[in-house]
């Protein structure tokens, strides 16, 4: 706190002590801290890498490699950055950046995973092996962002966290509710239907698209190499999965898997009926006579009830008995921001973005200040009525642009977030019904963000892959980085911290850190902990050939990254002791869950 | 019995269906496509990763356009020499990376992917 006076220094300390109940003396010791990196478990320390040779058949293991340095990209300033930065830069905003978490319940009947042995490939993601242990690996993911609570580049407090869509997997209400419970620090045992039971395509003999864990020789998998792990399945739906829960604030934006129903199709009432119900088709030809069937055959009332009645009691082959539990009831589009209300004050925000007036309008963005000169605007790119791509409708697009005018005006940097990347923002589909209004996509919307030299910066998910890149203005005044993070469900199953800082040169450096989840590289056989289930997760999606893999790491270019561009405005309007006051604020913030963590 | 062959068919036919039954758009068809951005994500992983393991110093990074059945990307050093990279088809499985005059790779992308991601 070397921007402080004595005077101020107590006062500040004190308010602070105050404010979290925490004792002054405690307080005043960690706000004198000095900033220093941060000793964290990220990839700038150690990085997984797959065994050089399979260890069975195709199957690899993950073994510990080197850590990752930052690699600088001048993309956007036209020449190499001034050395003299690293010395005199201040930290502005440490965040995190979680995305893709894709919560499953693996047993629900509502699932697609049948739709694997019409394509894997054009199905990818219908079922994957690891789908039992999501909760986990959300779990130890928490655990990373906690551990990284002070940046490993500078020693700064994280300041917020964003999640950028796609955190439940198949619009149920379990999967939802575990989500939010993971990041709440609450426990959660991750299982629907009868206590201790696994049951679903994992375990049955007649699914051979599936990755049979207590007998891979039922499958396609067990020629490929995949391990035999006898127990695993309950294991995983029957331990309680524990969390820390966020360190800081944290915020959410809608991904296309929590608008629709496997982030592509509506909700029909056969649908949420095979959802609640007691039978589960374990074979594509049953998912296909029954939900697209009934989906395609009538689209009128009575044809669609016809159907319901026959999902519901009819006898068709191959159907599966399970036991229905409600807490698989699919959530609407309002249901998905209602979940983030039901929520801790602490670290909150209550709504996690969403607020009251969004409940009551039915508006699906939002905006919040993170300290006095950042503003995150999340939006919600998700197609309503078909697709996984997106779009941006028009009302949201015009409000952006004047939302980023009026923060322009106020000083303040701007980060937008959304789901969809600018690969991925294509989606036309309307529906006949309306009311429709424009979509905006990509191309436009870049030019758009370019307008606003405050806006540094658009994170977002959606194709689980690492990727950073740059949008250049014409006229070569900088422009701003697009960070695309990886998933939770996917291997490499990692997500980001991102930092801010003032070079103090005319320039800013948003530096970008790949964090894996809190688990070991090279899984030990029969470890069923929660963290040996995280690290087995991520050794099973290393080797899910059918969502290629290894594209999903990015290159050194969009992990570990010194991202340079033009300062958005004069900085010096940042005075330093208000900022000091920022980070203490902040800091004392995370001394009081440190303290409630003991 | 109703063959497999037969049950892809009704699948996709009553997928397809039910999406024109429904709405009757053909916007609606075109977006039942999966995750976009796939290939050239591949690409650019790759090639980024052979110019960073070839010590290039990058001043812009290739920046992909899809015309004319390939893939075609391109980008600067430090020092001022072009980079580019060509990949042909939608889905390429090689490429070629061209620093100034200098053929720096010329094969496969899966083995690049391939040798980042091992120990």
């Amino acid at each position: 706190m070397a921007h402080f006076s004595r005077r101020r220094f107590l006062g500040v300390s004190a308010g602070l002590a105050a404010t979290w109940g925490l004792s002054p003396q405690l307080m005043g010791r960690a706000l004198a801290a000095p900033e220093t990196p941060a000793d964290v478990p990220t990839t700038l320390l150690q990085t997984f890498r797959q065994s050089s040779t399979p260890v069975t058949g195709q199957y690899r293991t993950l073994l510990a490699g080197p850590g990752e340095t930052y690699t600088p990209r001048y993309d956007l300033i036209g020449k190499k950055a001034n050395n003299a930065r690293v010395n005199q830069r201040r930290s502005l905003a440490y965040l995190g950046h979680m995305s893709d978490i894709h919560i499953i319940d693996p047993q629900s009947p509502a699932r697609l995973e049948p739709m694997q042995q019409m394509s894997p490939t054009l199905w990818q993601g219908a079922a994957r092996p690891q789908d039992t242990m999501t909760v986990q690996v959300q779990a130890q993911m928490v655990a990373a962002m906690a551990a990284a609570r002070y940046s490993p580049l500078t020693g700064s407090p994280m300041a917020a966290m964003f999640n950028t869509g796609d955190s439940a997997d198949m619009i149920s209400q379990a999967e939802l509710r575990w989500y939010v419970d993971i990041m709440d620090g609450k426990s959660v045992v991750p299982n629907t239907g009868i206590e201790g039971q696994y049951d679903g395509p994992q375990a049955w003999p007649e699914a051979d698209y599936a990755y049979h864990p207590d007998d891979p020789s039922l499958d396609r998998f067990g020629p490929y190499g995949f391990p035999s792990i006898p127990g695993v399945l309950k294991a995983a739906i029957s331990q309680s999965v524990e969390s820390p829960g966020m360190p800081v604030p944290w915020y959410a934006v809608y991904g296309n898997h929590d608008a629709i129903y496997y982030g592509t199709f509506p909700i029909d009432a056969a649908l949420q009926s095979l959802a609640v119900g007691e039978r589960k088709p374990a074979v594509l030809e049953a998912l296909a006579s029954n939900y697209f069937g009934g989906w395609a055959s009538d689209p009128t009332v009575l044809g669609r009830l016809q159907h319901m009645i026959t999902t519901q009691f009819g006898n068709q082959p191959d159907m599966r008995s399970v036991a229905s539990d409600p807490e698989r009831e699919l959530f609407s589009q309002m249901g998905f921001m209602e979940a983030h209300f039901a929520t801790e004050t602490n670290p909150g925000p209550v709504g996690h973005g969403f607020t009251r007036e969004n409940l009551e309008s039915g508006k699906t963005y939002w905006q919040a200040d993170v300290g006095s000169h950042l503003r995150l605007f999340g939006l919600d790119t998700c197609n309503q009525v078909t697709g996984a791509d997106g779009a941006v409708p028009q009302d949201q697009f015009e409000w952006l642009q004047d939302e980023l005018a009026k923060a322009r005006d106020l000083n303040k940097m701007a980060i937008v977030l959304s789901h969809h990347n600018s690969f991925t923002l294509e989606n036309g589909a309307e529906s006949v019904t309306g009311p429709n209004q424009p979509l905006i996509h990509a191309e436009q919307f870049i030019d758009m963000l370019l307008q606003f030299p405050n806006l540094i910066a658009w994170c977002n998910g959606h194709t689980h892959i690492n990727t950073i890149n740059a949008h250049p203005r014409s006229d070569g005044t900088g422009g701003f980085w697009e960070i695309t993070t990886a998933s939770c469900i996917d291997f490499p199953q990692q997500q980001q911290l991102v930092e801010i800082l003032d070079n103090k040169d005319g320039t800013i450096s948003i530096f970008t850190t790949v964090l894996d989840h809190l688990s070991a590289a090279d899984w030990s056989a029969g470890d069923f902990s929660q963290q040996g289930l995280a690290s087995l997760s991520r050794q099973l999606s290393a080797n899910d050939w059918v969502a290629s893999p290894l594209k999903r790491l990015g290159s050194p270019l969009d992990r570990n990254t010194e991202l340079l561009l033009p300062a958005p405005f004069d900085l010096s309007v940042i005075n330093d002791a208000d900022l000091a006051t920022e980070i203490a604020v902040r800091k004392a913030r995370i001394v009081a869950y440190e303290e409630a963590q003991k | 019995m109703i063959s497999l062959t037969t049950i892809i068919r009704s699948g996709v036919m009553t997928l397809a269906a039910g999406a024109m039954a429904a709405c009757a758009v053909t916007t609606q068809i075109d977006s039942l496509k999966p995750v976009a951005g796939d290939a050239v994500a591949a690409l650019n992983s790759a090639a980024d990763g052979v110019l960073i393991s070839e010590g290039v110093e990058i001043l812009v990074a290739p920046v992909c356009e899809f015309s004319d059945e390939s893939y075609d990307c391109a980008g600067t050093t430090l020092s001022g020499e072009t980079i580019n990279v060509v990949a042909p088809g939608s889905d390429p499985e090689t490429m070629t990376i061209v620093v100034g005059d200098k053929t720096l790779y010329d094969g496969s992308i899966e083995a690049v992917l391939q040798k980042a991601a091992e120990r």
